[in-house]
């Protein structure tokens, strides 16, 4: 599995230039949100752009006539998606550490654990919703949903925190009131919730489809 | 256990097509050329072999074990070679062995690079810059790196010069020397076959139209030519391809020794190609 992994690395050696520049841009024009938006940013565009390369090399044929089991090849995908958000926020640590060393005159987020969780919570709600349509019709087919879900995902998040804050005040000061372990398991045990409903959608397309 | 692959009673059915239950066996030791026009049903039947598509009915056994059970470990043992594609093109060669290798516990870098030296490719070079030959011959150092007992090749030799062609298949015929090992090897360049096969197995709109030694096929198959007069109804009968033209006709009977002995017209018979025995199948009896 860890091979499948590496060869989405080893694919996108030159997306990595890109992905910095992205991160460097989310960084000067997000302000307080600059974390999450940058290292979600980067996790999407690296998970895009390796289900861009499998849609047009038409992978599944090789993969799907080495001795690999169609699990492998969609646990692989999934497990990616946390690779990539990892790199991100490595990379987003990399940048602030060197505008620091380099006393760069320059306001940007920092890294949070909040913003970690942020993050991890946004590219897995995309992942998850996308995956499952990505194993059903490809890449193609399902590019206008690329820019629709990213949108959503925010405009989702945005409002459960303006929910919170506003419209439900009760539960807002219910949920500060926990410590933050509880919170933190609570978004843990939901993010697993999503991922293994999301995971069994793609395993049942993937396990019948044709090639 | 000396069958490497049984397929029985294989069915899938399309809106427009179906493969109709066809059946054939690739004993240990030997080349099978599997022959039929385009859209006969070829590429279907190895997908299904390597549960690329998935059956509707029928068996499939390789290795005497369900191609569908025991996938991983038939996999294993199985090396392909397809016309296209080629996996990730923006890989190197030495990028893709990475990445394949470990997948098979049998790998043996020291032949890949022996076949790699032999073949003249650089393992820095990525896989799109390569040509078409070129490619070919990097699944073909992948398909024999891991001492696979199978080998299966889907029009591997496809818009291939006939250099490259002959290389390939020097190499197949090099690779069944053990007698352990077998290749199934699908093509419509049928000229390949006459030099290496040992069975041929032609499928035609989805059927089976015989699958034995080439040896029959060239003692059996007849192409008979004679003037327009001569073609009788025995002829007619007898004929499972016909064309006429306005000095005579050629047709391709199954068996040239009995139609020899029956008729009474005056005819020449020889010894049909595999190409015109494609050729006259499928165009059946039209004039």
């Amino acid at each position: 599995m860890i091979n499948l992994i590496l060869k989405d690395f080893l694919l996108q050696k030159k997306t990595f230039l890109f992905v910095l520049l992205y991160i460097v841009f989310f960084m000067l024009v997000m302000g307080s949100g600059g974390f999450v938006a940058a290292g979600t940013a980067a996790a999407y565009i690296l998970l895009l752009n390796a289900l861009a390369y499998d849609d047009k090399n038409k992978s599944d044929i090789v993969l799907n006539s080495i001795p690999l089991v169609r699990n492998t090849i969609v646990k692989a995908r999934y497990l990616s998606v946390f690779i990539f958000a990892g790199f991100g926020i490595i990379a987003y640590w990399v940048i602030s550490l060197l505008i620091k060393l380099l006393h760069l005159p320059l306001m940007i987020a920092p890294i949070s654990l909040g913003g970690i969780v942020g993050i991890l919570l946004s590219i897995i709600l995309l992942a998850s919703l996308y995956l499952p349509l990505n194993f059903k019709y490809g890449y193609i087919k399902t590019r206008v949903f690329h820019v629709i879900l990213f949108m959503a995902v925010f405009w989702l998040l945005g409002f459960l925190a303006k929910y919170l804050q506003e419209i439900d005040p009760g539960l807002f000061s219910y949920l500060s009131n926990r410590t933050d372990w509880v919170i933190m398991l609570s978004i843990l045990g939901l993010v697993l919730l999503i991922v293994g409903f999301s995971y069994g959608i793609s395993w049942r397309i993937y396990r019948n489809k044709e090639f | 256990m000396n069958n490497l692959l049984e397929v029985k009673n294989l069915s899938k059915k399309y809106q427009e097509f179906s493969l109709q239950e066809i059946s054939f066996t690739l004993k240990k030791g030997y080349i099978m050329g599997f022959i039929g026009p385009n859209g006969a049903g070829k590429s279907t039947t190895i997908k299904l072999i390597m549960n690329l598509l998935k059956r509707d009915g029928g068996e499939i056994r390789v290795f005497g074990l369900d191609n569908i059970r025991a996938e991983r470990e038939i996999k294993d043992r199985i090396g392909f070679v397809y016309e296209e594609p080629y996996f990730y093109e923006e890989l190197t060669v030495l990028e893709m062995k990475k990445v394949i290798a470990p997948f098979y516990s049998k790998w043996d870098d020291q032949i890949f690079d022996q076949y790699l030296k032999r073949f003249g490719l650089s393992v820095k070079k990525k896989i799109k810059e390569l040509s078409k030959g070129m490619k070919m011959k990097v699944w073909l150092a992948i398909a024999l790196s891991h001492q696979a007992e199978l080998l299966i090749l889907d029009e591997p030799t496809s818009g291939l010069d006939p250099v490259v062609r002959r290389e390939l298949l020097d190499i197949l015929a090099d690779v069944i020397q053990d007698e352990e090992k077998g290749v199934f090897f699908s093509t419509h360049i049928t000229t390949d076959l006459d030099k290496i096969a040992d069975y041929i197995t032609f499928i035609n709109n989805g059927e089976i139209i015989f699958s034995t030694t080439k040896d029959y096929i060239m003692d059996n198959y007849g192409l008979v030519k004679g003037k327009k007069a001569g073609l009788d109804n025995t002829l007619l009968k007898e004929a499972v391809g016909l064309r006429e033209n306005k000095f005579g006709f050629e047709a391709l009977v199954k068996d040239r020794n009995r139609f020899w002995k029956g008729s009474k017209g005056e005819f020449i018979i020889e010894k049909p190609t595999l190409e015109e025995i494609i050729l006259y199948y499928t165009r059946g009896k039209q004039g």
